[in-house]
């Protein structure tokens, strides 16, 4: 009987696993007068008090942490404001001339394409050209 | 034992001085909730309820004051950082108490390497730091007629995982499970450290117990 306890305690102390058995054992061992009494004595230790030192610390963190979160906001809320202003007074967008390609720009387009050509180099064609461009321009 | 008394005096003083400011702090849940929309306010509130208690056992686990207050106060600098975290799937005790044990673990860690350079393996038996507290003394431990700071000072001389599980067991009155899971270890782990740690604390006590701690 003995050398099974102490086998047991062992067990405990080494924090081997136990059996079914042993841990039922455990069980009702905690509950034994001799432990009670202790967990009575325990749970009869009151709070310390907190230091005055700690109590200012907690103070100067939560008054840091309260102006952190005060600049924080005020920042949010400026920023916001900027966005807003700026959405507001930024200067309507200047309207950009689109090319109208109608029929008749198309035909001034291509005459004046016609007029900067580079022409062959022996001219040989230039009359002709001309004749044509002249005789276009009379058509018109 | 009057020491005590007198600090829980304080403790429902302050509490009830502080409680008259507002109407919706007495609720943890709205307090939160509000916590959580970063209200500094409540976080006060917050702070000023759980403080003692924080550091208590905090105090408790690690034997320094200037360590304890050092912690404590990380304690709740990460909650107030993580608050947005918090599922309300434990109370808020449990919370904060989860989070001053690891600060804890990291802090006798950090210690024990600080002291020797021989490896630590975890937060294990015999891990147990030298104590830095100028106010605890465990050669004192003979003039110590009082049954409350005997308890003190033997819980002070438990092994660091048994004086985890008991503290938070007996004192927090978290239950077997919220203490396995804080510290992830079975459920059986938490039941065999706690009998041990009352096993020691009930030896440690015997003088006092029996009425011959003057003897």
């Amino acid at each position: 009987m003995v050398m099974q306890m102490n086998d047991w305690t062992r067990k405990l102390e080494d924090e081997d696993r136990l059996t079914a058995a042993e841990e039922a054992a455990l069980d009702s061992a905690l509950e034994s007068d001799e432990q009670r009494l202790v967990a009575a004595e325990m749970s009869a230790l009151k709070p310390m008090d907190t230091p005055a030192g700690l109590v200012a610390a907690f103070e100067r963190r939560v008054v840091r942490a309260g102006r952190l979160r005060l600049a924080t906001a005020f920042g949010a809320g400026a920023a916001a404001c900027l966005a807003v202003v700026a959405a507001l007074y930024q200067p309507a967008p200047r309207e950009i001339p689109v090319a109208n390609a109608t029929g008749e720009s198309l035909y001034d387009w291509h005459y004046e394409a016609v007029a900067t050509s580079i022409l062959p180099g022996d001219g040989a064609n230039l009359a002709g050209f001309s004749q044509v461009a002249r005789e276009e321009t009379q058509a018109r | 034992m009057r020491i005590f008394v007198s600090v829980a005096m304080t403790e429902i003083a302050v509490g009830a001085h502080g409680l008259t400011g507002g109407a919706d702090h007495t609720n943890d849940e709205a307090l939160i909730r509000r916590c959580q929309e970063q209200d500094t306010e409540a976080f006060r509130w917050l702070i000023e309820r759980y403080q003692s208690r924080i550091y208590s056992y905090v105090r408790r686990m690690l034997h320094s004051r200037e360590e304890a207050e050092d912690v404590t106060l990380e304690v709740f600098v990460k909650a107030f950082r993580n608050i947005k975290r918090f599922n309300g799937r434990s109370s808020m005790a449990t919370w904060l108490l989860a989070i001053a044990t690891n600060l804890c673990v990291d802090r006798a860690r950090h210690r024990r390497r600080r002291v020797d350079a021989v490896s630590f393996d975890d937060f294990g038996p015999g891990s147990m730091p030298e104590p830095r507290d100028s106010t605890w003394d465990p050669g004192a431990k003979a003039a110590v007629t009082d049954m409350g700071c005997a308890l003190e000072a033997a819980v002070g001389g438990l092994p660091n995982i048994h004086r985890t599980v008991i503290l938070l067991h007996d004192v927090e009155g978290l239950d077997y499970r919220e203490i396995a899971e804080l510290l992830e270890i079975p459920l059986g782990t938490v039941k065999s450290r706690l009998f041990l740690a009352r096993k020691r604390l009930r030896r440690a006590l015997d003088p006092y117990l029996n009425g011959d701690a003057n003897e």
